[in-house]
């Protein structure tokens, strides 16, 4: 199974409702379309539908509809804000311990004689 | 011009595969059980269009084709392979084609082009981790590779391959860069490490492995099932009945002999006292008097792996200030996935290549 993933911590494993919904569509364009956009996005057409679905609602929160909508053929939005720009802070904490973890690797490439 | 290659973060664990792609705004994550088995895709539509049903294969069931045999790979392989393994309690999984097969799956799964390039950072349990075993999945792992993934043809290119430590991994996504003593609990299918570093520099010391794991729970309560109601439990049905308790869902229904068998009870206790001994471990490892308790010095103490579904509560008891990412099951992979994202083409060459010997 695929599907996307962000970098949020848990204090105890989330509790929620769970929405099965089932669709009968004739091959029609726009469920070519919606087939077309998650083959290019690499996900499921199920995932593409749940992520549209959220897109709904962030553009409704207030976040640009451009940038929730786009997918790899369209071109990139100017300026737009990010779906998940709700942490700067805890992105660039994780870019800094990367950096950190990659300084102490290439430290390490010298004195690598453990075994 | 050689194709642009796409960088990965994977930990092919000896329960679940992990492999995230993408990039920050749009991370991509594949994970499977980590089971390989014979199996021919040629049988397996014979098998089903006989029997009435669909022969198309669904979204996660893979069938692999690859040096001229052919596998069913994760979900297909517990459900259809007789001979179907995870390659637990092998340590030469790691290179012997096991981890490959799994790998070549999981990027035929996340792209769909036919021909992929990509580097690669993964992680070795610590116990594993040494600088000959680094090697040897290097070596296995880079190279062109042609395979068959459910009859479509595929051509995977792995140019770089670095390979971290695994509670390392996952610091490089949750820990922090500061040279501040960093605590990670990874509680994997058979393994739990626990790993203490300095920033990232490892603390020999404080860290060490266990054979504590989330498939003892299952193995007990197999030998259990088996004593009782005469019948062992099938590799599917234990996978199904681990996979519900982590998510909170209501388990599935066992039979035995006709009758309707309630696992609730029975699986409670094993989680307990499986807990109880991982409890000892990490207590027997972190607690020292000068760090005031149980890991009392750190600033991050983290716990990962699907352990945490299992025995989060417990630990956060031991280490009150303990976080748990949201998908713990992720984290090694992730923090592989952030590094391979920071280095360059020259870093790539000094960590991602077998050494100059080769």
């Amino acid at each position: 199974m695929s599907e996307g993933a962000g970098r949020r911590r848990r204090g105890s494993t989330p509790k929620g409702e769970r929405v099965r919904l089932e669709l009968y569509w004739p091959d029609d364009a726009m469920l070519a379309e919606l087939r077309q956009e998650a083959e290019l996005r690499g996900v499921s057409v199920q995932q593409h539908i749940r992520d549209l679905l959220i897109a709904r609602h962030l553009a409704r929160h207030g976040v640009d509809p451009q940038s929730l909508l786009w997918i790899p053929t369209s071109p990139a939005p100017a300026a737009a804000v990010p779906a998940e720009a709700a942490a700067p802070a805890e992105e660039d904490e994780a870019t800094a311990a990367a950096r950190a973890l990659k300084a102490s690797l290439l430290s390490q490439l010298d004195d690598d004689d453990e075994d | 011009m050689a194709d642009r290659a796409s960088v990965l973060g994977g930990d092919l664990g000896n329960s679940t595969a992990v492999v995230v792609a993408g990039n920050r705004r749009e991370p991509r994550v594949h994970f499977m059980p980590s089971f390989v088995g014979s199996g021919s895709l040629d049988d397996l539509e014979r098998l089903r269009s006989g029997g009435g049903g669909s022969s198309k294969l669904e979204e996660d069931e893979y069938a692999l084709g690859f040096r001229e045999a052919s596998w069913f790979v994760g979900r297909l392989a517990l459900e259809q392979s007789r001979d179907a393994t995870s390659g637990r309690d092998d340590v030469t999984r790691y290179w012997s084609g096991h981890t490959l097969r799994l790998l070549l799956t999981q990027i035929g799964a996340l792209f769909k082009p036919a021909r992929v390039t990509t580097r690669i950072v993964t992680c070795l349990p610590i116990q594993v981790f040494t600088k000959a075993n680094r090697r040897a999945v290097q070596e296995a792992l880079i190279g062109t590779h042609s395979f068959a993934l459910n009859g479509r043809e595929r051509e995977v290119t792995i140019e770089r391959v670095v390979v971290l430590m695994e509670g390392a991994a996952a610091l490089g996504a949750y820990g922090k860069a500061d040279p501040v003593p960093q605590y990670v609990l990874d509680c994997g299918g058979r393994t739990t490490d626990l790993y203490r570093t300095i920033g990232m520099k490892p603390d020999r010391k404080g860290s060490a492995g266990t054979t504590v794991g989330v498939e003892l729970i299952g193995d007990e309560l197999d030998q259990w099932f088996l004593r009782t109601h005469g019948r062992n439990l099938s590799r599917q049905e234990i996978s199904d009945i681990l996979a519900a308790y982590a998510q909170r869902k209501p388990l599935p229904t066992v039979y035995a002999r006709g009758k309707k068998v309630e696992l609730g009870e029975r699986l409670a206790a094993i989680v307990e006292a499986i807990g109880a001994r991982l409890e000892s471990e990490v207590n027997k490892t972190w607690r020292t008097a000068d760090t005031g308790g149980v890991a009392g010095d750190a600033a991050t103490a983290l716990m990962i792996g699907g352990g945490a579904y299992f025995f989060g509560d417990r630990i956060k008891k031991l280490i009150p200030f303990l976080e748990i990412p949201e998908r713990p099951e992720l984290a090694n992979a992730q923090g592989c996935k952030a590094l391979g994202d920071q280095l360059d083409d020259a870093e790539w060459d000094a960590l991602g290549l077998p050494g100059t010997e080769r």
